[in-house]
């Protein structure tokens, strides 16, 4: 905690402003990319992503007030990016969120980062049949291990309520893989 | 006997569905299967192109140095939108009201025709035309001079003159 405090008054201090945002970048390059490329499926969308992430972070770093963690506040910008990237992408083809999603899962077949067999092109259908909160918490307890406490604060969520939001997605998707 | 009715009391009436308990372990062990089947799935299969990560942070901040300076706009009141609104309504109406108008021209012909036709007398007439039109000044009062000779004339002419007599 200490540590991060140090952090974020060097990312708001001018003079250090560039070599902490190297450090940031390093620290949370790879987990911010992953928590993405759940949402929005493609490497150049989460690539896209991820950069507006950064940005959008170097820039309002002087508004982070510290009520949360650095870390959770990063992961809601990166969830808020996502979730609008989508939607535009969505209402450019003049398709519903749930057309936009079925659409990008069709594409997963044919894209050259994407190196899932069957059963995991299958999974990503079930996933995409969620609503959007649930495809939330499944992603980052399933793929991403994120603990319920740390989900709380990136979501604005209750812990109870993520926990049975993550049992109702499991049990979706296992009636999806069973019998679809 | 005894023993099946004190068995059967116990569900206080409560039933199950037919051949519930034959087909239940058969249940359980499909669910222990779905189970398994997320379990097994290795990881997400999604891939990055090689080196990815290490060319991002470069990209990042050549993207944040290039960025130009935006100056940001004052935002607009949200009165500055009704007002738009409002006078927008009211061009649109003006319009409307004035097409209307344009339609139809009211003519000194149309209004001596309407009072030909609307057989009106000469009070209703009166009525027709408010205190402030009938100010004095508004009517020329000319000076005639007229003979003694063109009064008797039109006095022949004109009058009753039983209405005199009597």
């Amino acid at each position: 905690m200490e540590q991060e405090q140090e952090l974020i008054t060097r990312l708001i201090s001018q003079d250090t402003k560039d070599s902490a945002f190297r450090e940031l970048l390093q620290l949370y390059k790879e987990r911010l990319y992953w928590h993405i490329r759940h949402i929005v499926k493609s490497h150049d969308d989460a690539d896209d992503v991820l950069q507006n992430t950064f940005i959008k972070v170097y820039k309002s770093i002087d508004k982070f007030k510290g009520d949360s963690k650095l870390y959770s506040w990063m992961y809601r910008i990166a969830t808020n990016e996502s979730i609008t990237h989508l939607n535009r992408n969505a209402k450019r083809m003049q398709l519903s969120s749930e057309a936009y999603q079925e659409y990008s899962i069709t594409n997963l077949k044919a894209d050259v980062y994407f190196e899932g067999d069957e059963i995991q092109l299958k999974l990503q259908k079930a996933i995409a049949t969620l609503p959007e909160k649930q495809q939330l918490v499944f992603n980052m307890k399933y793929f991403e291990d994120i603990k319920y406490k740390d989900m709380a604060e990136i979501l604005d969520t209750s812990e109870g309520a993520l926990k049975a939001s993550y049992h109702i997605a499991v049990k979706k998707i296992e009636a999806y893989l069973t019998h679809d | 006997m005894k023993e099946n009715k004190l068995h059967k009391d116990t569900h206080s009436g409560f039933k199950t569905p037919d051949n519930y308990f034959e087909s239940f372990d058969e249940k359980v062990l499909n669910q222990l299967h779905s189970d398994q089947i997320l379990n097994n799935i290795d990881g997400h299969a999604f891939k990055v192109p090689d080196g990815y990560f290490k060319e991002i942070d470069s990209n990042i901040l050549s993207n944040i140095k290039s960025e130009p300076s935006v100056i940001t706009l004052k935002p607009r009141p949200k009165l500055y939108y009704l007002t738009g609104i409002a006078a927008s309504l009211l061009l649109l109406f003006a319009i409307f009201i004035n097409n209307n108008d344009s339609d139809e021209e009211i003519s000194a012909e149309m209004v001596e025709t309407y009072f030909q036709n609307s057989d009106l007398d000469s009070y209703e007439l009166a009525q027709l035309l408010s205190e402030a039109e009938m100010l004095e000044e508004d009517f020329i009062i000319t000076e005639t001079t007229y003979s003694e000779e063109n009064l008797e004339s039109y006095l022949l002419e004109n009058a009753d003159l039983e209405q005199f007599i009597e």
